[in-house]
C-alpha cells in the first residue's frame, strides 16, 4: 500500500510540475491538493489495519549482494509517514491559496518529490537506499529554498553532514560486509570503531536538524518566505535526521558517549532556541529558534522512549506545525511585517479572526502540552527541560499577545485580510486530524493517566490564557531594537576563525613550500640547472680541444680501470 | 571478433588519413573526426555486446606474430574493464569535439593529433603483451607533446620542459623494467603473466620498482605532480586539457593489468608509503583548490584528488572491484570532460564581454541547470552510477586501513566543497559585473546535447552497462 501510494505521489508530482500559464497554474495546484487530499485519506484508512507486505525488486548487485529497492507497509512505516503526509498536504494546500508565490505547480512538485524521498528513507532496509532518499531531500530542500545566496550556507553544511553519513556507512558496509540495515545489530560484536560512527553520526543529526552549534545554515533562511521556510523545517533535512536516529539507533547506543553527547546536546539546544525564540526581534528567526527548540525537545523524548515512533509523536509534530501556521496567518494579517519592534506600530481590523487565531493556539498548546506529558511520563526525570519548556510557553504567549493584540485604526478598516478563508478550513481539518488521532491515544491508556492528561491540558490552556493576557515587558522591546545583539553572527566568525581560515593558510602554506619551493624550486631547478650545464659541457668539448681532449683522456682512463676490475689482466 | 579489435585500434589512424586529406576547410575535418569517433563507438558497443555483460575475463584477443626469430609475438585482448575505459575515452573526447565547436582554435592539426592519439589510447588499452603496451604508453606522449606546445599558453616553455621531463623519465623508467623483463624471459611476454615471471629479489625490486615509478609519474602522486598542475592551469582548449588529463588513466590501468590480484612481495613492504604519499598529495592538492579561485584549478584539484582515490581502489589485495572502478571511471570521465568544456565556453565568453564569470548563471538559465547538474554529480549525489560504486570503493579501503580511509574521505569532501562554492560564486547576483546581463545562454542544440548526456548519466545510475543489447 505503501508502495501505491509513493507511485501516485510520484504521478502527482510530474503532473504539478507541467508548465502552464498562471491562471490556469492556480486551478491545477487545487486539482493537485485535492488529489493528494484523496491519497492521503485512503492512506489513513488503510493505516488502522494491521496489514504488513513489502515491495521489492533488485536494483544492482555488489560484492555485498544485491541491493533492493523495499518499500515495506507496516504499522511502524504507517505511523511514521503519516504526520510528514499531512504536512505536506498542508503546505500543499497553503501553497495553493497564498497569494504570492508565483508557480505554486512547481512547489507543490517539490513538495510531493520530497515526501517521496522521506518515505523511501522510511521504508528503506539498506544503505544505498537510504543515503539516495537522503541526499533526494538535500536537493529538494534547495529547490524550495530558491534563493540563492540564502541557501548557500544550508548546502554546504548539508553536504558535511551527507559526507560524515556516507562515511560511516561506509566504515559499517565494511565492517558488516552487508548493505542490509537490518545486519546492524550484529555490529555491537564484530564490528571496530563503533565510538567513531557513534560521535560522527550525531554530529550529522545535529547539522542537518540545526541544533546549536550547526545553526548557521538555517538561521540564513529567515529571509526566505513564511510558507516555504515553514515546508523546510518540518519535511526536509531536520525529518530526515529523525528518520536517521530512528534507523540506526541500536548501532550508535553501542557507543557509551552517544547519549550523554545526543542528551547534552538537545538540553544546549533547547536552551539556545528558548532564549533566541523569546528575545528574536524577526519574526521568521523567532520561529527557526522556536523550532530549533522543539527539534531538541522531540530529539529528548525520542531518547526516553527509546527511540521507538508512537502516535504521540505523530501529534506532537503535527501540532508544532499547526502552531506555525498560526503565526504565519496572523503575520499575514499584520501586512507581513517582519520585525515586531516595529509591529506595535502597525493596526490591522477584524478582531474576531484574532480571536479565533488566540483560542486555537490555545488548544493546540494543550494538545501539545498532554503529548509531552504522554511521551515523558512521571516516573522518568523531567527536570532536565522543565525550565526550557516555561521559558517557550512564556515566549508563546508573549509572541501571542504581541500579534493579536491591536487596536483598530480606520484607515485599515476598508483593507481585506490577504489570507483566504480556506486557510481557516486547512487549519481546522488538520487540529480535527489531530484531535481525532488524541481521542483514540487517550482511549487506550489506562484511565487514570488518561484523566492525569486531560488534566494537564487544561490546567496548561488556563496558565497560557493567563500569560497571554499579560503584557510584555517592556525590556523585551530593549533587546529587539539592541541591534548588536539581534544580528548577531558569533558563530559564523567562530567557525571563520577556527576552521576556514586555518584551511585557507594551510592551503597557501603548501602551495609556496611543497609548490613553489619544492617541486618549482627544487626539482625543476635543479634538473634545468642540471641540463645547462651538460649544454655547456658538450658545448665546451666540441669547441675548445684542449678540454675536450682532457676529458676524453679521463673517461678513456675510467674505463681502462673498469675493466681492469671487472675482467683482471686476460 | 578479432578483426573488430583491429578496426577499433585502426578506425580512427584511417580517419587521419581523411582528415590530412580534407580540403582546408574547418567543418570538413571536424565532421570527419566526429564521424570516425561515433563509428568507432557503434564498433565498441558491438563488442559490449558479443562480450556479454559481468565478465571480467579477457575473452577475445588478436595475435600477431611479428619477428618469431627475436620472439616478438603481439597480443591485444579485451575485456569489459578495457572497453569501458576506451568507451569513456572516446565519449569525453567527443564532449571535447563539442566544446571546440564554440571554439575558434579547431584547425586540422589539432583534429589530426586527436585521431592519432585515439588510436594510440584505444591499443594502449587493448595491448596484452609488454611490448606492444610500452610502445603504446610512450606512443601516446607524442600527440600530446605536439599540442601542448601549439596550445601551452603564454608560459608554454615551462609546461613543455614540465610534461617532458615527468612523462619522459616516467618512460625511461618503464623502458628499463621491459628490458630486464625482456631479458629474464627470453622474449616478450603476456601482461597477465608477468607476476608469475621468476626473477630475484634484487631484480624483483628493480623491475617493480621502476614500473611503480613509471605508473607514478603519469598520476601526479607527489612529487610528479607538477607537470599536470601546470598543463592545466596554462592550457585553455577544452579538447587539448581533456587529452592531457587522461594521462593519469593510463597509469592507472598499467597497475591494473601488472598487478591484478596484490602488489608483488619484493615491493610490498613499501607499499604504505606509497599509500601516504597518495593521501598526502590528496590532502594537498584539496587545500590547494580550496584557496585557488578559478574554476578551472578547482576541477583540476578535483579529478586529480579522484584520479588518486582511484589508485588506492587499485593497489588493494583483491580483484572483486575492477568492474566497480570501470564503472566510476566511465562516469567521472564524462563529467570532468563536461564540466571543464562548459566551464572553458563561458570563460571565453565573459573574456569577450570583458567580465568575470561570478554571477552569470543569474542570467544564464539553461546553462545553470546543466552546470548545476554535473557538479552535484561530481560531489557525489546519488544521479549516477558514481555515487554507489564509489561508496564500494572506499568501504574497502576502510576496510583495508582506517586512517588512511579517514583522509581519503577528509580530501573527496574539500574538493567537493570547494565545487560548490565555486557553483554559488557563478550564482551569486549580488557580485555580477553588469556586463554578464549581455552573456548569451547555451544554444538549443548545445541543450539537447547536454540533456543527452545528463541522460546518459542518469541511466547508469539504475544500470552501469544499460547500452549492452
Amino acid at each position: 500500500m505503501i508502495a501505491d501510494t509513493a507511485f501516485l505521489l510520484i504521478i502527482a508530482a510530474l503532473f504539478s510540475g507541467l508548465k502552464v500559464n498562471i491562471k490556469t497554474d492556480k486551478i491545477f495546484s487545487c486539482l493537485v491538493f485535492l488529489f493528494v487530499g484523496c491519497i492521503f485519506s485512503a492512506f489513513y484508512q488503510y493505516s488502522r489495519q494491521s496489514v504488513s507486505e513489502t515491495f521489492s525488486f533488485v536494483w544492482n548487485s555488489s560484492p555485498s549482494g544485491n541491493i533492493t529497492v523495499d518499500i515495506i507497509s507496516n504499522t511502524y512505516n504507517f505511523q511514521l509517514i503519516q504526520p510528514f503526509f499531512l504536512i505536506t498536504l498542508l503546505s500543499v494546500g497553503y501553497n495553493t491559496i497564498f497569494r504570492y508565490e508565483e508557480r505554486r505547480g512547481v512547489f507543490n512538485a517539490v513538495l510531493l518529490f520530497n515526501l517521496f524521498a522521506l518515505i523511501m528513507m522510511i521504508t528503506s532496509n539498506n544503505f544505498v537506499q537510504l543515503l539516495s532518499g537522503l541526499f533526494a531531500v538535500d536537493i529538494m530542500a534547495l529547490l524550495m529554498i530558491r534563493d540563492v545566496e540564502k541557501s548557500k550556507f544550508y548546502a554546504i553544511y548539508n553536504l558535511i553532514a551527507d559526507m560524515i553519513l556516507f562515511t560511516v556507512l561506509a566504515v559499517i558496509n565494511c565492517q558488516l560486509e552487508s548493505l542490509d540495515i537490518r545486519q546492524i545489530v550484529k555490529y555491537p560484536r564484530i564490528g571496530l570503531h563503533p565510538d567513531f560512527a557513534a560521535v560522527s553520526g550525531l554530529l550529522a543529526i545535529f547539522i542537518k536538524v540545526g541544533i546549536i552549534p550547526f545553526h548557521e545554515g538555517i538561521r540564513q533562511l529567515q529571509d526566505i518566505r513564511f510558507h516555504r521556510l515553514q515546508s523546510l523545517l518540518f519535511l526536509t533535512s531536520p525529518a530526515a535526521a529523525v528518520v536517521l536516529l530512528l534507523k540506526f539507533n541500536l548501532l550508535w547506543e553501542v557507543s557509551p558517549f552517544f547519549l550523554p553527547l545526543l542528551q547534552t546536546g538537545c538540553f544546549i539546544g533547547a536552551v539556545w532556541g528558548g532564549f533566541g525564540f523569546w528575545l528574536a526581534d524577526n519574526l521568521k528567526l523567532k520561529i527557526i529558534y522556536q523550532q530549533m527548540w522543539f527539534a531538541s525537545l522531540f530529539i529528548y523524548l525520542l531518547t526516553e522512549q527509546n527511540f521507538v515512533w508512537s502516535a504521540g509523536f505523530s501529534v506532537l509534530l503535527v501540532c508544532q506545525y499547526l502552531a506555525v501556521s498560526l503565526i504565519y496567518y496572523l503575520y499575514y494579517q499584520t501586512n507581513r511585517t517582519v520585525s515586531l519592534s516595529k509591529l506595535q506600530n502597525r493596526h490591522f481590523a477584524f478582531w474576531l479572526p484574532r480571536l479565533a487565531a488566540g483560542g486555537l493556539f490555545v488548544i493546540i498548546f494543550a494538545f501539545m502540552a498532554d503529548s509531552i506529558f504522554l511521551l515523558y511520563l512521571p516516573q522518568k526525570n523531567i527536570d532536565n527541560l522543565l525550565p526550557t519548556t516555561l521559558l517557550y510557553v512564556l515566549a508563546a504567549a508573549q509572541l501571542l499577545h504581541q500579534l493579536c493584540s491591536r487596536r483598530y485604526s480606520p484607515e485599515s478598516s476598508g483593507s481585506k485580510s490577504p489570507v483566504k478563508f480556506i486557510f481557516w478550513l486547512l487549519l481546522l481539518a488538520g487540529t480535527a486530524i489531530v484531535a481525532t488521532e488524541k481521542f483514540y491515544i487517550l482511549n487506550n491508556l489506562p484511565p487514570e493517566i488518561a484523566i492525569k492528561s486531560v488534566y494537564i491540558s487544561v490546567i496548561t490552556a488556563v496558565v497560557f490564557i493567563f500569560l497571554i493576557l499579560m503584557p510584555v515587558p517592556p525590556f523585551i522591546y530593549r533587546i529587539y531594537n539592541t541591534e548588536h545583539l539581534q544580528k548577531n553572527d558569533i558563530f559564523n566568525r567562530i567557525y571563520h576563525s577556527l576552521f576556514i581560515e586555518p584551511l585557507q593558510w594551510c592551503g597557501r602554506i603548501l602551495a609556496v613550500l611543497i609548490d613553489r619551493m619544492l617541486a618549482e624550486k627544487m626539482i625543476i631547478g635543479i634538473s634545468s640547472y642540471c641540463l645547462q650545464a651538460a649544454v655547456r659541457f658538450f658545448r665546451a668539448v666540441h669547441h675548445n680541444p684542449l678540454i675536450g681532449g682532457t676529458c676524453f683522456l679521463l673517461l678513456l682512463t675510467l674505463l681502462l680501470l673498469f675493466s681492469y676490475a671487472a675482467g683482471g689482466l686476460n | 571478433m578479432t578483426e573488430l579489435i583491429l578496426i577499433m585500434m585502426l578506425l580512427p589512424l584511417i580517419g587521419c588519413f581523411f582528415v590530412w586529406s580534407a580540403p582546408e576547410n574547418k567543418t570538413n575535418a571536424y565532421n570527419v573526426t566526429c564521424f570516425t569517433l561515433l563509428t568507432n563507438i557503434v564498433i565498441i558497443l558491438r563488442l559490449f555486446s558479443l562480450l556479454g555483460a559481468d565478465t571480467q575475463n579477457q575473452s577475445f584477443g588478436l595475435e600477431y606474430r611479428w619477428l618469431e626469430n627475436l620472439g616478438l609475438d603481439l597480443y591485444f585482448s579485451i575485456d569489459t574493464f578495457s572497453l569501458l575505459l576506451i568507451l569513456a575515452v572516446h565519449c569525453a573526447l567527443i564532449i571535447g569535439l563539442v566544446g571546440l565547436n564554440q571554439n575558434t582554435q579547431k584547425n586540422k592539426m589539432l583534429l589530426l593529433l586527436l585521431l592519432y592519439f585515439t588510436s594510440n589510447i584505444t591499443a594502449f588499452f587493448t595491448a596484452g603483451d609488454l611490448l606492444s603496451f610500452y610502445a603504446f604508453f610512450a606512443g601516446m606522449l607524442l600527440p600530446l607533446f605536439m599540442l601542448t606546445g601549439a596550445y601551452g599558453g603564454t608560459r608554454k616553455i615551462q609546461t613543455l620542459y614540465r610534461f617532458f621531463l615527468y612523462n619522459f623519465t616516467g618512460i625511461l623508467f618503464l623502458l628499463t623494467a621491459v628490458a630486464v623483463l625482456y631479458k629474464i624471459y627470453q622474449g616478450n611476454v603476456r601482461l597477465e603473466e608477468i607476476t608469475f615471471v621468476d626473477m630475484s629479489t634484487h631484480i624483483g625490486m628493480l623491475v617493480w620498482s621502476a614500473v611503480c615509478l613509471a605508473f607514478i609519474s603519469r598520476i601526479p602522486v607527489w612529487p610528479f605532480h607538477s607537470w599536470i598542475a601546470s598543463v592545466s592551469t596554462n592550457i585553455k582548449n577544452p579538447l587539448v586539457y581533456i587529452m592531457i588529463n587522461l594521462m593519469p588513466l593510463t597509469g592507472l590501468y598499467g597497475f591494473i593489468r601488472f598487478w591484478p590480484l596484490s602488489v608483488p612481495e619484493s615491493i610490498s613492504p613499501y607499499l604504505p608509503w606509497i599509500e601516504v604519499f597518495t593521501v598526502m598529495t590528496m590532502l594537498f592538492l584539496a587545500l590547494i583548490g580550496m584557496i585557488r579561485r578559478e574554476f578551472l584549478y578547482k576541477l583540476f584539484s578535483y579529478s586529480t584528488v579522484y584520479y588518486l582515490f582511484f589508485l588506492l581502489a587499485v593497489i588493494l589485495p583483491t580483484d572483486t572491484l575492477r568492474l566497480n572502478i570501470a564503472y566510476s571511471l566511465f562516469i567521472f570521465l564524462i563529467v570532468i570532460s563536461s564540466l571543464v568544456v562548459l566551464d572553458l565556453q563561458f570563460e571565453e565568453k565573459c573574456r569577450q564581454q570583458t567580465c568575470s564569470y561570478r554571477g552569470i548563471l543569474a542570467y544564464t538559465p539553461r546553462f545553470s541547470i546543466i552546470i548545476s547538474f554535473f557538479v552535484l554529480t561530481a560531489v557525489g549525489l546519488p544521479v549516477s552510477s558514481l555515487f554507489w560504486n564509489n561508496f564500494v570503493l572506499i568501504s574497502e579501503i576502510f576496510n583495508e586501513n582506517f586512517a588512511i580511509g579517514l583522509w581519503v574521505m577528509i580530501a573527496l569532501t574539500l574538493v567537493a566543497l570547494g565545487l560548490l562554492h565555486e557553483l554559488y560564486v557563478m550564482r551569486e547576483l549580488k557580485q555580477h559585473n553588469e556586463k554578464a546581463e549581455d552573456i548569451e545562454d547555451i544554444s538549443l542544440g548545445q541543450q539537447i546535447f547536454w540533456t543527452l548526456v545528463v541522460v546518459i548519466l542518469g541511466l547508469s545510475f539504475f544500470n552501469p552497462l544499460w547500452f549492452i543489447f
